[in-house]
């Protein structure tokens, strides 16, 4: 990847244009690069990239998965569910956490989540 | 930290950068004590998410600071700063295996697993945050806000007391120069 990377000076000169552009529909914005290009190249250029970036971004669902959450583990060691003590997290799922369990009648360890 | 927290926000926001320390680790050992009271509480199957606990610590603080506490929409500011702190470095310490006395951060959407979030890619993700905090504030807050802490496009509008429509545009804004500066091979 030899994309170069946006420095800040640029950004903060293509910002307010940044604004502009994402309040347009597509026919708009391509007839106000257009227009700016006719006049300065160079800064249509630079938000052109950044537009390319923004459709990209926008099919890979870039940051959209934000869900953050703060699951019980330790909390949950030592108690008893069913037959099972749980001993220790041991993996974490889509759905749930697997527990290293010990049954309390001393039958072996199982997962179970 | 309780009466002192006021104070410390109001040094801060004059540009004092030991201030601005202070309330950070201030907040950060608040919102960690937080977090493990209520995890404590709930106990087996509940998990607390970051926007209830930032709810919990605001009702919980400014119910002990009183008058002189600052208003929601100015604390949240700080909260989600911070709150992107200990989620980096639960992600680590859960990375690095250690287990014991730790409740843990995970990422649960519905098909997450493969794409649970590597703490390396999200410190990449802070470090580039922190730059576009030097020129354009209100970008990164947004991101904190609603990424780190799960806040709604509606709910962070209300905050600032601006439209949805800007919010989602400054999301898009700040989208766009996160892809630039780290997307290009970042999976998240």
């Amino acid at each position: 990847m030899s994309k170069p990377k946006p420095d800040l000076k640029s950004w903060q000169e293509l910002s307010p244009y940044l604004d502009q552009a994402l309040e347009m529909d597509d026919v708009e914005r391509a007839a106000w690069l257009a227009s700016i290009r006719e006049q300065n190249p160079e800064l249509a250029q630079g938000l052109e990239t950044l537009l390319d970036d923004y459709r990209v971004l926008q099919e890979e669902s870039f940051l959209e998965q934000s869900s953050l959450t703060l699951p019980v583990y330790p909390t949950m060691a030592g108690q008893t569910i069913g037959a099972y003590k749980l001993i220790e997290p041991i993996g974490q799922g889509g759905m749930g956490s697997v527990w290293l369990a010990e049954r309390s009648d001393g039958r072996s360890n199982v997962g179970r989540r | 930290m309780d009466s002192s927290f006021p104070t410390l926000i109001t040094a801060a926001e004059r540009g004092d950068s030991g201030a601005a320390e202070a309330l950070f680790a201030a907040l950060y050992s608040e919102l960690h004590r937080l977090a493990k009271r209520e995890l404590g509480r709930h106990g087996f199957a509940a998990t607390l998410t970051a926007t209830t606990l930032l709810h919990e610590a605001y009702l919980d603080m400014a119910g002990r600071n009183g008058a002189s506490f600052p208003d929601r929409a100015r604390f949240m500011t700080y909260a989600a700063r911070v709150m992107r702190g200990l989620i980096i470095d639960h992600a680590r310490n859960r990375q690095a295996q250690k287990r014991g006395g730790q409740f843990e951060i995970t990422s649960m959407g519905v098909e997450v697993p493969e794409n649970a979030v590597d703490h390396r890619e999200m410190t990449r993700l802070s470090d580039a945050l922190d730059d576009l905090a030097r020129v354009e504030p209100d970008l990164a807050e947004i991101v904190d806000l609603k990424f780190f802490c799960g806040f709604s496009f509606a709910e962070i509008a209300a905050m600032r007391g601006v439209s949805e429509r800007t919010v989602q545009r400054l999301w898009d804004k700040a989208r766009i120069y996160l892809h630039g500066s780290i997307g290009a091979d970042l999976s998240m």
